[in-house]
């Protein structure tokens, strides 16, 4: 048997086995019940100092992996662009440099540009956790939307998600597609033909241009944002019609003969891909992702310090 | 002057020469092949000993970009061509200039003094619209004048079809060469790297095929239309090699360059955000590949460029998304052909270094012979040279790293007569 080196890492799913995300999950469940529990913090990382560089506007994200170092006992450090010395024209490496030079260890980052985080891993010593670059991977969040699912449905083997909304612009689409082919799960994507990469059925996702349709066919629903701060151009007509179109309503999961779970990265736009109703329906597990991305953060976390990855 | 050099233990490469492939001395008076043959040892002011390496006519590369003048630290006019000879070639023909643009006979015109003094002969291309900005003609016929070999917009062309129209008329009416570069820009919004499958996979926007093909297509019914002959700058899509194929059989005079990179790359060589590998055109697919070298070697596509393109670290070494366009490639173009074509017979593709890029250019041809200008390179193609510790002449950071040994080495060039030997 071989046994891998573990990992320095966590640049994306795609550098990861099923065998390593059922770690992940396995820790994530130890953590989840640890931040249940009267007693929410433990020592495990005491003595590492994490900087939380966020060179893209980000809220969800980064108040969970800030909650998910606390709770481990991590030091961080907080860095976002609008603060930062990359308006004065600095470099990503120089940036960075200066931050580890006051004797960071780990590094959590997200960044615009796709592939920022494999191009910093080859400048830099600490570790690096993405948290979202560009249009390429966000891994915690692939993970967390999984590890939701297992905790629906017991495993995620065998289950048939759909991603819908804007799928060309998302990181999260990516991510998930990777994460839970390799758990088993079928998956498909779900939009206007504008908003989906042209070979992405290569990637051995189905490609569906009609919300029911896919509806039907699916266990769960992920709904996507539309991205329109980083659309260069029109994709489609106007909001209005593309929530008639992929907009998930309460009439169109009334409509099924099944019931599906709705998952949602957020932020929300609601009325616009997913309504009020359905948001806050009892098939809706979009608060329980949010809470389960502090137990699967610390996990990743936790994993990466100690090097058991 | 009388100035006489005499080259010995060669190997002609000319598989229009009887004595291609053979051992032969050269002997060369004031820059001008006095003889061919053996036992011609006389006294020559200079004896070169070959060691058997193969020697050719000087090779020639059709297009690339010097940022001098503007950026000269990036590469300047002498350090472009010092990488041009070690490269192997004895003339290069370059868009120069950044700020200001070849779009002017002054500029022109000091491109052209300071090149013809250098290791290898510079011949600049002139832009075909002011500042290269796709609106305005630029004044052709003077540039020519002042030595401009050919005209175009480049990668970054953004000209009309109204425009493109009237440049091909007008240059053709003339005797000019104007070439397009086939890349719809509006259909690639964003792009990054070709639109496939590892585009898909690494989240970046992608370059269809299709941006080059349309372009194609309308410049080939343009240059129908015009009843003119075409010149295609930067074929990269397998789709085009088709097209151009067809084209020639309906009697359409095209000819056409592939970039070196395309011939040995391909997009899934991004797969780790590579940033000296992001070109354009951009490596397209592993078919794309192939189709390209098909295309070369039966004579559908006319010659391999450089479309050499330095940039400095600072306009590379940040993420991929940032990275300024291009790969620094002269001094390796040799090693990456032999690469590409490392199955084929060296007759099916060497000449295309010192032929093809002059039929590209409209340039007579001629084989390796007596009373030719004494312009030759001297190779071998079994010898191997690093490329990631090799020091290239080049001032330019992004020369794509390339892991292990490229196979071929060039010995050195004569330009004018003059041997200048390759170390390392």
């Amino acid at each position: 048997m071989t046994v891998n080196a573990p990992i320095k890492h966590l640049l994306g799913i795609k550098g990861l086995n099923a065998t390593q995300i059922q770690t992940i999950f396995e820790t994530a469940d130890n953590f989840k019940s640890l931040i249940n529990g009267p007693i929410k913090k433990t020592p495990a990382l005491r003595d590492v100092t994490i900087a939380n560089l966020f060179f893209e506007n980000s809220t969800r994200t980064r108040v969970s992996f800030e909650l998910a170092e606390k709770r481990l006992g991590a030091d961080t450090i907080n860095f976002s662009s609008s603060s930062s010395s990359v308006k004065k024209g600095e470099t990503l490496i120089d940036t960075v440099n200066n931050i580890l030079s006051m004797k960071v260890d780990m590094v959590v980052m997200r960044h615009p540009a796709p592939g920022a985080c494999v191009f910093l891993s080859k400048h830099i010593d600490a570790q690096i956790i993405n948290a979202g670059d560009g249009t390429h991977e966000h891994p915690t969040q692939a993970l967390l939307d999984a590890y939701s699912i297992r905790e629906q449905y017991g495993d995620v083997a065998g289950k048939k998600v759909v991603i819908v909304g804007d799928i060309l612009h998302s990181r999260v689409a990516l991510s998930n597609i990777y994460c839970l082919q390799l758990l088993g799960a079928e998956v498909m994507v779900c939009g206007p033909a504008t908003l989906i990469p042209k070979h992405i059925a290569a990637l051995g996702v189905k490609v569906s241009h009609n919300l029911e349709e896919a509806l039907n066919w699916c266990d769960v629903a992920n709904m996507l944002r539309i991205q329109l701060e980083r659309q260069d151009q029109r994709y489609f007509p106007s909001l209005k019609e593309y929530s008639n179109l992929y907009g998930l309503t309460m009439d169109k999961l009334q409509r099924l003969d099944k019931e599906i779970c709705i998952m949602h990265p957020g932020p929300i736009n609601r009325g616009v891909e997913i309504s009020s109703e359905v948001a806050d329906s009892d098939q809706s597990i979009i608060l329980q992702q949010v809470e389960n991305g502090v137990a699967v953060r610390m996990a990743v976390l936790f994993l990466l310090g100690q090097q058991r990855l | 002057m009388n100035h006489t050099t005499l080259l010995q233990n060669v190997r002609l490469f000319d598989p229009k020469s009887d004595l291609h492939n053979q051992l032969v001395e050269i002997l060369i008076k004031d820059g001008v092949i006095e003889a061919i043959g053996e036992g011609l040892s006389m006294a020559a002011s200079e004896l070169v000993d070959g060691d058997g390496a193969y020697v050719s006519l000087g090779w020639f590369d059709a297009f690339g970009y010097c940022p001098d003048p503007g950026e000269p630290w990036k590469e300047s006019l002498i350090s472009y061509s010092e990488a041009a000879q070690q490269g192997g070639f004895t003339h290069v023909a370059a868009l120069c200039g950044s700020s200001p643009k070849s779009d002017n006979e002054s500029v022109i015109a000091q491109v052209k003094q300071v090149g013809s003094l250098q290791r290898a002969a510079l011949m600049p291309w002139g832009l075909a619209s002011v500042q290269g900005e796709g609106k305005e003609m630029t004044e052709v016929y003077e540039m020519h004048e002042s030595g401009a070999v050919a005209f175009t917009d480049g990668i970054h062309s953004s000209s009309s079809l109204g425009l493109r129209t009237k440049l091909m008329q007008y240059c053709a009416s003339l005797g000019l060469r104007y070439a397009h570069f086939p890349f719809q820009k509006t259909l690639a919004p964003d792009g990054k790297m070709h639109e496939g499958l590892a585009n898909a996979s690494l989240g970046f926007k992608g370059i269809p095929a299709v941006s080059e093909v349309v372009e194609l297509m309308s410049d080939i019914a343009l240059a129908k239309h015009l009843n003119v002959s075409l010149t295609v700058l930067g074929v990269s899509a397998a789709e085009s090699v088709e097209i151009i194929r067809k084209a020639k059989l309906e009697g359409v005079d095209i000819v056409a360059a592939v970039p070196v990179m395309n011939l040995l790359f391909t997009d899934e060589s991004l797969s780790d955000f590579d940033e000296n590998l992001k070109v354009l055109p951009p490596l397209r697919s592993e078919a794309d590949r192939k189709a390209l070298l098909l295309g070369l070697l039966d004579g559908t596509l006319t010659a391999v460029v450089s479309n050499h393109h330095p940039e400095d670290i600072e306009s590379k070494k940040v993420e991929f998304d940032y990275a300024a366009w291009g790969a620094a490639t002269l001094g390796m173009t040799f090693g990456m052909m032999c690469k590409a074509f490392e199955h084929e017979r060296p007759e099916n593709w060497v000449p295309l270094l010192y032929s093809g890029s002059r039929v590209f250019m409209g340039m007579e041809v001629s084989g390796l012979s007596v009373g030719m200008p004494a312009d030759l390179t001297l190779f071998q193609l079994e010898g191997e040279q690093e490329v990631n510790g090799q020091k290239w002449a080049s001032r330019a950071y992004n020369v794509p790293r390339i892991e292990g040994v490229l196979k071929g080495k060039v010995k050195g060039t004569i330009r004018k007569g003059c041997y200048m030997e390759n170390h390392g």
